[in-house]
Parts: C-alpha cells; structure tokens; sequence
C-alpha cells in the first residue's frame, strides 16, 4: 500500500468538508516523518516505507475520524435523502397504475412520470449506496459492484420511459407489478421490442449481480443485524436477476413475480439500514471540531 | 513495546501543549522521545484524539502553510489548563493507588 492509498481509506466516507483539511494534515505528519528519516539517513524507499509503517492501520485511522467526525444526524440525513426518493416514486407507481392505453395524452403523461421516477430511483439507490459504502467502509472493494449497478441503473432507466411509452406489458411488469394483471402480450416480435428487452435485461443483470456481489462485501459491518441484511440484500439482487430472464423470455408471471420480491425485499433492506444507521449513530461522538 | 494509550493519550497531549503550541507529528514525536520509546503507538491514531479534543474546546487549532505543506498547529485553551490540571490530579490519585497496591499497601 502507497500512501495515497493509505489516505484514500482512512479518510473514506468522512463528510466531504471535511476531508481535503484532513488529508492535508496527515499528508503534512507522512511527509514530516519521511524528512526525518532521510536524515537519519535511510534511502527514499526505506523512509517512505517507515513513515507509512509508523501511522498504522488506516482502517483503524479511519474509524478514529469517523467516530469523531460523523454524527447521528448525518446517518439520518444521508438515509433520508437516500430511501425517500425511492419509496416515493414505488408507492406512487404502485397507486396510480397502469393509465388507459388508448388515451395517448395519458400515455404520454405516464411516460413522464415513468422517467421522473426512473431517474429520482437512480439518484437515491446511489446516494444509499455512498452510505452504504461509506458505513460498510467498503472503499476500492465496493467499486466493481456499485459500478455495476450504477451502469444497470443508467440502462434500465430509459427502458423505463419506453416502457411507458409502448405500453407492452413485460416492461410495465418490470416497473408496476403490484398493480398488474397479467394479459396476452402484443407484437412481442417487433425489432425495437427485442433490442430494448434485450438492453433491459442486461442492465437488471448487472444491477441484481452488483447487489448479490454487494451482499457479499458487506463482511465488515459491527453489527448483529448483519446476517439479515446480507440476506434481505441477496433476495433483491436475485429478484433483480430473475427479472433480468423473466425480460428476455418476455415472461409476463416471471417478471410480476420477481418485481414484487425485489420490492419487498428493497424495502426491508431500507428498513435494515435504518436500523443500522441507528445502531452506528448512537456510538458517534457528541462533540467534534469545527473543520466547515 | 505496544501500550494501549487510548485512556491516557488525551492527557499526554494536553500535558505536551502546555509548552506551547505544536502539530501532530512533533506532538507525537515528543512522546516517543519522552517516554524513551516505552509509549509506542502508531501515529495516525493521534488525530482522531487530537480532533476530540479540539471539538470539546480543551484545545484550538490554526493552519499554517509551512515548505507548502499544511500544519495544523494546535495549543490549550484556557478550559484545556483546567481540564489538565484535574486530569493530572487524577493521573496521580490512580498511579499512586497501582503503586500502593503493587508494593503491598506500604506506601
């Protein structure tokens, strides 16, 4: 490990305010450190090499700063933005429904919010997943698996506005299954129908493997609760895998089925992380410098 | 030797800054040297102590841009010299108990 690797996890998922005062310091004590024992007469590599011995585990480093720096309010507030945006555009899904197909301003309406919704989903899963690395501290090992669901996320929200659009049932199934009875589906073979299931599938794929590899990572959390989080976390990423298959086969009753695991599953991930956000938060400390 | 310094390294810091005011790596050099190596702890974790610290007020700290790298310089506040003297006080008060269990109740 180099030192800016060091400085990379131990200042990991402190408030970003914070952070570059932080890093200045820490780098000011590493570079201090590795004058002295040039010095002293040791080569470049030794001294940088002991310097970066000397300042001990950044993991250890970074729950240090975190406990001084991170507040219950900031758990709360992160949480918040994270789960409202979702839980609103899931609800707001599940009451309104499918509109009147043969009412094209409807239609359009619907596409509208559709993509409203889409992209508010995307905004607030990757806020959680800031927190969710931040409190798991995650760092590089996170990135492979919030990458994936990032780029699943970013394919999947325009199929959402199609969806809307086209109003063919397997991807009204994808986003509104609660809602949904199941009907014969029409021109399931046009072109652009094949392509955009096709893209759709992909992009659920990497969401649900992002979320299944997510799970995994999670071995760090200090919490008793952890085994039902990875568990609740490993339902909705196969959901969101099955729904992936239940896209390409243009299953109407897999797609159904499987949204409703991963929404019910997503939410009782939620309602884990407030738990944990809780557990997390009433450990902080009460008092911390002023570094705003 | 590794001593668990997490209880006593608040008054270590507060104790050196009544010299005057220091940053993190010479704060931490002191105790090292000062202790004759006996108090070896790793570096990095001076700062979230120092940080507490600061946010309960017994110490304030500036920035100085020195050779164009930053050094957070930090030094007591007047509530810090109280918070030292008790602590010291108390440092005594339980050093003096281990002795006088440790020597059979003779002291």
């Amino acid at each position: 490990m180099n030192f800016e690797a060091w400085l990379q996890t131990a200042t990991h998922g402190l408030p970003q305010n914070r952070v570059s005062a932080i890093r200045a310091e820490l780098t000011g004590h590493y570079l201090d450190a590795v004058d002295d024992y040039l010095l002293q007469g040791l080569s470049s590599e030794n001294a940088h090499h002991l310097a970066l011995r000397e300042l001990g585990d950044a993991k250890s480093v970074c729950d240090g700063l975190r406990s001084v720096h991170i507040h219950r309010y900031e758990y709360w507030r992160a949480m918040v933005i994270a789960c409202m945006p979702s839980l609103f555009a899931m609800i707001c899904l599940t009451m309104v429904g499918r509109p009147n197909p043969y009412n094209e301003v409807f239609l359009w309406a619907y596409a509208v919010f559709i993509g409203i919704s889409g992209w508010l989903t995307i905004w607030a899963t990757l806020n959680s997943l800031r927190v969710i690395s931040m409190i798991a501290y995650l760092g590089d090992e996170g990135d492979l698996p919030i990458s994936l669901i990032r780029w699943g996320l970013y394919i999947v929200f325009p199929v959402s506005i199609f969806t809307a659009w086209s109003n063919q049932w397997v991807f009204m199934a994808m986003i509104n299954a609660p809602t949904l009875v199941y009907a014969i589906t029409a021109d399931f073979n046009h072109p652009l129908v094949i392509i955009i299931s096709i893209l759709a599938s992909f992009g659920l794929m990497c969401i649900g493997v992002g979320w299944l590899m997510l799970a995994f990572k999670l071995t760090r959390l200090p919490s008793i609760i952890l085994p039902l989080l990875r568990g609740t976390m490993f339902v909705m990423g196969m959901g969101i895998s099955l729904l992936s298959v239940g896209a390409v086969m243009r299953d109407n009753r897999l797609a159904s089925v499987s949204t409703t695991i991963s929404l019910i599953f997503g939410i009782l991930t939620f309602a884990i992380f407030i738990i944990l956000f809780y557990q997390l938060g009433r450990n902080s400390n009460p008092s911390r410098p002023s570094y705003a | 030797m590794n001593i668990n310094l997490k209880g006593s390294l608040p008054l270590l810091i507060l104790h050196i800054l009544q010299d005057g005011e220091n940053h993190g790596y010479r704060i931490a050099k002191r105790i090292k040297e000062e202790s004759e190596g006996v108090l070896d702890f790793k570096e990095g974790t001076l700062y979230p102590t120092l940080h507490t610290l600061e946010g309960q007020g017994l110490i304030s700290a500036s920035d100085h841009i020195e050779n164009g790298r930053t050094r957070r310089y930090y030094r007591l506040t007047d509530m810090g010299k109280n918070a030292l003297t008790s602590q010291l006080a108390e440092w005594e008060r339980f050093s003096s108990a281990v002795n006088r269990v440790l020597s059979g109740g003779e002291a």
